[in-house]
């Protein structure tokens, strides 16, 4: 798993352009970032990483990179 | 773990209040907005109380038509449990107000369970034990809340989500039931996540008038301290990682393969909680029923609503799995053996039966 790959699921699950966000994307500045993104968010990276993150991780994350960061030390 | 043989349940009833309220009609939302709500939670419309109807009256219309069609004498119910976080007043019980609207004898045990959303398995456990060391021959687990009172009309994130629902589910000594394994757990260091902070004199957070004043929180979403509030993500995160591995420890309880249940019956929260815990546990697709799309979250109530909601799936003896999670943190899992005939179509109502 890279963190290219995870970058890539990201897009997916918040359902962005893949081509328009990199791992120095501030994920919550995207314009359609809503509460409901945060729940995708949390399915995909349960489902692709086996790894549970939560809402208060969310919220103190600021890039798609730091994210993937937070992640990759669990999985 | 913990088992309760001989208890069987004779019936599930539910009343809904007439009044829809749909997603698409929600004034503080867009379209678009409103379109996602729903695609990703997999709720339309909801049922929402109108002319101070309450949870007692919805549960009433509930226990009169299960004892009705049951043909039970009111004489012989020998307990009311009720089970609501939205309940008619601080004091006295909802269950006790309902013994005597119902005609329950005084002999009839009668009081409140404070729970939510994992209120099924919780109340199964709780009547199905007292029966069993009381001798009670019959028994009405009775469940109700009316979440639309208590969540601000401008909160996006939790108004369109709630519905209110009130239900009946009774309960027989019969040493040949099928035994039901119970798998219950809590962890209050969650208690923040689902909340509402402020109430009477007696509470941490008395409400006042400054108190009563909408005030934004972090997402700008108005709420009042008697407001719900709601901790999305948190609760989400909670529900996918806690409640599979509780499922499992109920079914492994039991002795069933996860393929050998017929119906899993996952509290209503949202779409994506359960489509993620299905793949956890390994369920068919086609086996979780759902009643989310027209009732939304009804809260302790969205378990026998979900049942009478599919009544047509349930026409022969059924292995069912309840799981209910939410406020609290509480959460839990059941396995029941529902006999053919058991559940009754959900009813409407808009009566108040003002004491």
């Amino acid at each position: 798993m890279s963190l290219n790959a995870f970058v890539a699921n990201f897009a997916n699950a918040v359902e962005v352009d893949a081509a328009g966000v990199n791992a120095e994307s501030v994920f919550k500045n995207l314009a359609s970032w809503d509460s409901l993104c945060a729940l995708s968010v949390i399915a995909m990276v349960d489902d692709a990483y086996q790894v549970t993150i939560g809402g208060d991780e969310l919220d103190t994350t600021d890039t798609i990179g730091d994210l993937w960061s937070l992640i990759s030390t669990r999985h | 773990m913990a088992e309760v043989s001989g208890v069987a349940i004779r019936g599930i009833a539910t009343a809904v209040p007439r009044t829809v309220a749909r997603i698409a009609d929600y004034p503080h939302m867009t379209a678009e907005e409103a379109e996602r709500f729903s695609k990703s939670t997999g709720i339309r419309e909801r049922r929402i109380v109108t002319g101070g109807q309450c949870a007692s009256d919805l549960c009433q219309a509930a226990a009169t038509d299960l004892l009705g069609r049951l043909a039970w004498p009111s004489e012989e119910i020998g307990a009311l449990i009720m089970i609501t976080q939205t309940g008619d007043h601080p004091v006295p019980a909802t269950a006790i107000l309902l013994q005597h609207r119902l005609g329950l004898p005084n002999t009839c045990i009668a009081f409140d369970v404070n729970l939510g959303c994992s209120s099924y398995p919780y109340g199964l456990m709780i009547v199905g034990s007292l029966m069993k060391t009381a001798g009670i021959k019959r028994a009405l687990l009775v469940i109700g809340d009316v979440s639309s009172k208590v969540c601000n009309v401008e909160d996006k994130s939790s108004w369109p989500l709630f519905g209110d629902a009130g239900s009946a589910t009774a309960l027989e000594l019969d040493e040949s039931a099928a035994p039901m394994h119970f798998d219950l757990m809590t962890d209050g260091r969650g208690s923040q996540a689902i909340i509402i902070p402020g109430g009477g004199p007696a509470s941490r957070h008395p409400v006042s008038a400054e108190s009563l004043v909408p005030q934004p929180d972090k997402n700008g979403l108005p709420r009042n301290m008697a407001n719900l509030q709601l901790r999305g993500a948190d609760i989400f995160s909670f529900a996918i990682s806690k409640v599979p591995p509780s499922i499992t420890r109920a079914l492994q309880s039991a002795q069933w393969a996860p393929e050998s249940v017929d119906q899993y019956v996952l509290h209503q929260a949202n779409k994506m909680i359960n489509d993620t815990i299905r793949k956890k546990i390994g369920a068919p697709e086609g086996h979780l029923p759902s009643s989310l799309e027209h009732f939304g979250n009804t809260s302790s109530v969205s378990i026998p609503l979900t049942i009478c909601h599919t009544r047509a799936s349930w026409s022969f003896p059924c292995r069912a799995l309840f799981a209910g999670f939410g406020v609290g943190l509480s959460w839990g899992a059941a396995t029941a053996v529902l006999p053919a005939g058991t559940v009754l179509s959900w009813v409407e109502t808009d009566d108040v039966h003002r004491a």
